[in-house]
């Protein structure tokens, strides 16, 4: 078993284009075991396309992708066989029940996966006698998930998970992503859902126009996100004194109402309001999709006029 | 690859089934014409008028017989275009159509090289057609019996298994160019091309001295020059192998090099 922690998928360098497009480029990444990856960003910045990378359904035009100490390109069939991948747009076999289409695809991998197969279903509430064909889409989607997670895979690629899927089925799905991660599992979790990436995922990289532009922990992207603090006081306090306070970005007094933008602590400001008297205090913080929008240049919905 | 091949066999089952009830409706109705078209008068002497070229390229001289008037009506053109349609669509469909849908996608990312998955299509493409050559092997049999056609089992085997091999090489071409760019439209134009193509350089070689060298480059002419129902088996046939290996191996190795559509 791979320590909790080592390096299970290393992207180096990796670049993708097509044509003229530069649609990946200079990307380094390193998904670890027992970690949950979250890899975010708006449409077109090329999340499946790294993902495609990955899974060696798309060829690097640069760099390389080693899993498990296979080049996905030189030795393909070795890199992947610890491999569970969900496309973003899951369609399967039109023609094939849900149980034949899972039992066939755990035959490519030369294994017998009745019993998960069966226990994976029950716990997505999926009818494994239907034709994948009368489904609907998020029924489709469980069935897509079930053949990601059935071979019990030590590296999970899942491209837009979520999709279709009820709020009880994503608790499921949520709670075998942990359980994969606890045993020691590497995990990528593409999404343009910010609250998804924010309860799931340990690190985080998050793309934009093909480029990683920011890769961090979790916990250290919270802890640099920043703090809006709307006080009501009874007597203003001086503007340049709120400015000295360490890790405030903005603030603002008008009468009574007083704003401040700030990271890290918030003690010492309220040690230097206090005297003047704190009425009320509401506190807002930033979110996932307000440091993304802020890396990348696009005003969260909060900030749109 | 036996279980990658019997899968996709299992999920065109229904298909096949359709076609193969087709053409043995096809092969019943043709063969029903038989008795009138034996009867009449004057036939043989009528088409012995026509100018030889002409004969030899529509296998008209033994049309009075049962063998010959079959060869004429369903092995010339009729059936190797219909096999050639059947293994045409299959093949595309088989990689291409799979890859535009979507589908193919959980199945490329398992431990396993692309080129075992198109070596398990390229059988169950075969396989299919064989299928398909087998209702045919069965009806003409039936029918020769039962009209008392007098057609000998070694030449209906010979019959069915030319259009097998005309089938088979169409096909085994589309899902070689399926394979090598995923695209359908693309993979069923190249191969009903080279089929068209292959069927007028048939005819041409027949009916003009000029073209007649060239004929050996259209596997529907290797196999139609000898008619397995009037002639029997010949080795010609098998010269149309090649074509589909070469199609195939080239398919698999621009296949394993490829990006996929990730629809």
């Amino acid at each position: 078993m791979t320590d909790r922690g080592a390096a299970r998928v290393v992207v180096r360098g990796l670049g993708k284009d097509f044509g003229d497009l530069r649609a990946v480029h200079d990307v380094d990444l390193t998904l670890r075991s027992g970690t949950v990856t979250g890899l975010v960003g708006p449409n077109g910045a090329g999340k499946s396309t790294t993902i495609g990378a990955l899974v060696a359904l798309v060829r690097p035009t640069r760099g390389t992708v080693v899993i498990d100490s296979h080049d996905v390109v030189r030795d393909g069939a070795r890199a992947l066989a610890g491999v569970g991948y969900l496309p973003s747009v899951f369609v399967g076999r039109a023609a094939s029940t849900a149980r034949r289409y899972l039992d066939d695809l755990a035959r490519l991998r030369r294994l017998s996966l009745t019993t998960t197969i069966g226990t994976l279903a029950e716990r997505l509430r999926l009818d494994l006698d239907q034709p994948i064909g009368h489904m609907s889409h998020g029924t489709r989607q469980k069935v897509g998930v079930v053949q990601a997670f059935m071979h019990e895979p030590t590296v999970l690629l899942l491209d837009e998970p979520t999709t279709g899927l009820d709020p009880l089925v994503q608790d499921q799905l949520w709670q075998m992503v942990d359980e994969r991660r606890d045993a020691g599992a590497a995990v990528l979790l593409s999404s343009h859902v910010m609250s998804e990436v924010q309860r799931a995922a340990d690190d985080v990289a998050m793309m934009s126009d093909g480029l990683i532009v920011l890769a961090d922990s979790m916990l250290e992207l919270t802890r640099r996100r920043s703090t809006r603090l709307e006080l009501r006081v009874l007597s203003p306090p001086l503007l340049p004194v709120l400015r000295g306070i360490p890790g405030v970005r903005h603030a603002s007094v008008s009468g009574h109402q007083v704003e401040v933008d700030m990271t890290g602590p918030t003690s010492e400001l309220f040690t230097v309001l206090a005297p003047h008297g704190i009425e009320s205090v509401t506190c807002h913080d930033d979110d996932l999709a307000a440091v993304f929008a802020d890396l990348c240049g696009t005003p969260t919905e909060r900030e749109k006029p | 690859m036996t279980a990658l091949a019997l899968q996709a066999l299992w999920r065109d089952r229904w298909s096949l089934v359709r076609w193969a009830v087709g053409i043995t409706a096809l092969v019943v109705a043709l063969s029903a014409l038989w008795p009138s078209i034996h009867s009449v008068d004057g036939l043989q002497t009528m088409l012995e008028a026509y100018p030889a070229a002409l004969r030899d390229a529509f296998g008209l001289d033994q049309i009075s017989t049962g063998a010959g008037y079959l060869d004429v009506e369903l092995f010339s053109i009729v059936l190797p275009g219909l096999f050639s349609a059947f293994a045409i669509s299959r093949g595309a469909r088989l990689v291409a159509g799979d890859e535009e849908s979507g589908a193919l996608l959980p199945e490329l990312v398992v431990p396993r090289p692309r080129s075992h998955l198109l070596a398990a299509y390229a059988c169950a493409t075969c396989a299919e057609v064989v299928l398909l050559g087998v209702t045919v092997l069965g009806a003409v049999l039936g029918c020769s019996a039962v009209l008392a056609m007098g057609i000998p089992l070694g030449r209906v085997c010979a019959a069915a298994s030319s259009v097998v091999v005309i089938g088979a090489a169409h096909g085994l071409l589309a899902l070689a160019v399926g394979a090598a760019t995923g695209r359908r439209a693309l993979a069923v134009g190249v191969a009903g091309a080279v089929a068209v193509a292959g069927y007028l350089l048939h005819v041409a070689g027949t009916l003009v001295t000029g073209v007649a060298p060239w004929g050996s480059w259209s596997p529907i002419h290797l196999v139609l020059a000898h008619p397995g129902l009037t002639q029997g088996w010949s080795a010609t046939w098998w010269w149309v192998a090649p074509f589909s290996v070469v199609a195939l191996v080239a398919g698999a190795w621009s296949f394993e090099r490829r990006d996929v559509h990730l629809t």
